[in-house]
């Protein structure tokens, strides 16, 4: 599997099943909303990803699915030791942000 | 003089024998060829269509999640599934030209080529090139549209080498697409499913879900019908659910991927026999290939 768009996916599953988690937890209605928003924006990453291709050899590449497989990793062990809801949130931005500049790096076959 | 006449016609007797029969074989093998190679084809768009299906279905749980756990489902949001769907319909019309091309190559030991095989060529061509999959700059899309004109010379000439080399290349060219993309296509499901254990789970956790269906395996023997559950048998067998969910969906995804690999398996598979023709080998095996009956139990039980 391309690493990019397996990056893509895996952070897409990650923040539509902390979804219900945030919920569980008390976040307002406001961060909910945020956090639809990122699902939103990561699951648009993701299929624009897929039936592309990616630059892999690209260094830029190389260096964003690093970023973000790190902040994934760091905000799944936030979510379920059940921090600080906005704390998570702000992590959550980050790592779709990093996320949308990596399908931006897609080109079409 | 009589004995020299007799055997020079025993030795022609002989070699015409030998001429027939090899001359059948080769027609025999090149019938068993289009055969498996349809079935194969066939297979290939119904796979295609068993993950087009995924992607509708995609499609309408995102629209599902909008209503039920309001993450936001707009059209720009819906655009690039659209695109994949298209994607995916180009590459199952693909295969079934494929498949009405090799279903023409029986035309090979009839005495006349029906105009269908003209057709089937150059609408697998078209198709081939139509696809954007394909490497940029690739000799791929313009030789597969010229092995479906040769095909088609070939097949009015009954000319089975030719022919089966021009149908190698074709074949090569579908393999070469699926190892590529299986990947993509194992994550499609993937996240098809996915998507629908989501929702499922969110549904069971609201009690929305009836969950007495499960106690039928206990009931049926008796001929017994469970009533609809009520706040207590749902928390009861809430815990049972979830874990049933998450194992089905499991095995679920696991069935995909291993359905995309006896995919693969089979084309290749049909490739190599085919090159065996091309060569003028002799095809041993006149079974379609095993691996296909993975892909069709999959098919049968995805839709």
């Amino acid at each position: 599997m391309n690493p990019a768009t397996l990056a893509l996916e895996n952070q897409y599953f990650s923040l539509r099943k902390s979804l219900p988690e945030l919920e569980a937890q008390g976040a307002t209605q406001d961060q909910l909303d945020a956090l639809r928003t990122a699902i939103a924006q990561s699951r648009t990453n993701y299929w624009t990803a897929i039936g592309r291709q990616f630059h892999e050899d690209d260094p830029e590449v190389a260096a964003l699915i690093s970023q973000m497989n790190a902040s994934q990793l760091a905000l799944d062990q936030t979510v379920k030791h059940l921090g600080d809801v906005a704390k998570i949130l702000n992590g959550i931005t980050q790592a779709v942000d990093i996320g949308s500049k990596l399908a931006a790096k897609v080109i079409a076959l | 003089m009589t004995t020299i006449l007799r055997r020079h016609f025993c030795f022609v007797s002989v070699l015409l024998l030998f001429l027939c029969v090899f001359a059948c074989k080769v027609s025999e093998d090149a019938a068993a060829a289009a055969r498996q190679m349809t079935t194969t084809a066939v297979d290939l768009s119904s796979h295609y269509n068993s993950l087009a299906q995924a992607v509708t279905d995609s499609i309408a749980l995102n629209e599902l999640d909008a209503s039920i756990s309001k993450i936001p489902f707009e059209a720009k949001d819906r655009r690039p599934l659209e695109d994949t769907l298209s994607e995916i319909s180009k590459r199952k019309d693909a295969a079934l030209a494929l498949a009405k091309l090799a279903a023409s190559m029986s035309a090979l030991s009839s005495s006349t080529v029906s105009s269908e095989v003209g057709t089937a060529a150059s609408a697998l061509g078209k198709e081939l090139v139509d696809m954007k999959a394909l490497p940029a700059g690739s000799p791929v899309p313009d030789a597969v549209g010229q092995a479906g004109k040769f095909l088609l010379q070939f097949v009015q000439q009954h000319k089975e080498k030719e022919a089966a080399q021009a149908m190698n290349g074709t074949l090569a060219a579908f393999v070469f697409l699926f190892e590529k993309e299986k990947p993509t296509y194992d994550s499609i499901f993937r996240t098809y499913i996915f998507l629908a254990s989501q929702i499922a789970r969110d549904l069971i956790a609201r009690r929305a879900v009836d969950p007495s269906p499960m106690l039928t395996p206990a009931l049926k023997p008796f001929d017994l019908t469970p009533l609809p559950a009520d706040a207590q048998l749902r928390d009861t067998l809430q815990a049972l659910a979830l874990g049933r969910l998450q194992t089905s969906a499991e095995d679920a995804s696991k069935r995909e991927t291993d359905a995309s690999s006896a995919m693969l398996s089979a084309l290749e598979e049909m490739r190599s026999r085919v090159h065996l023709l091309a060569t003028e080998k002799p095809m041993p095996i006149r079974d379609n290939p095993f691996s296909l009956k993975i892909v069709e139990s999959w098919v049968a039980s995805a839709i």
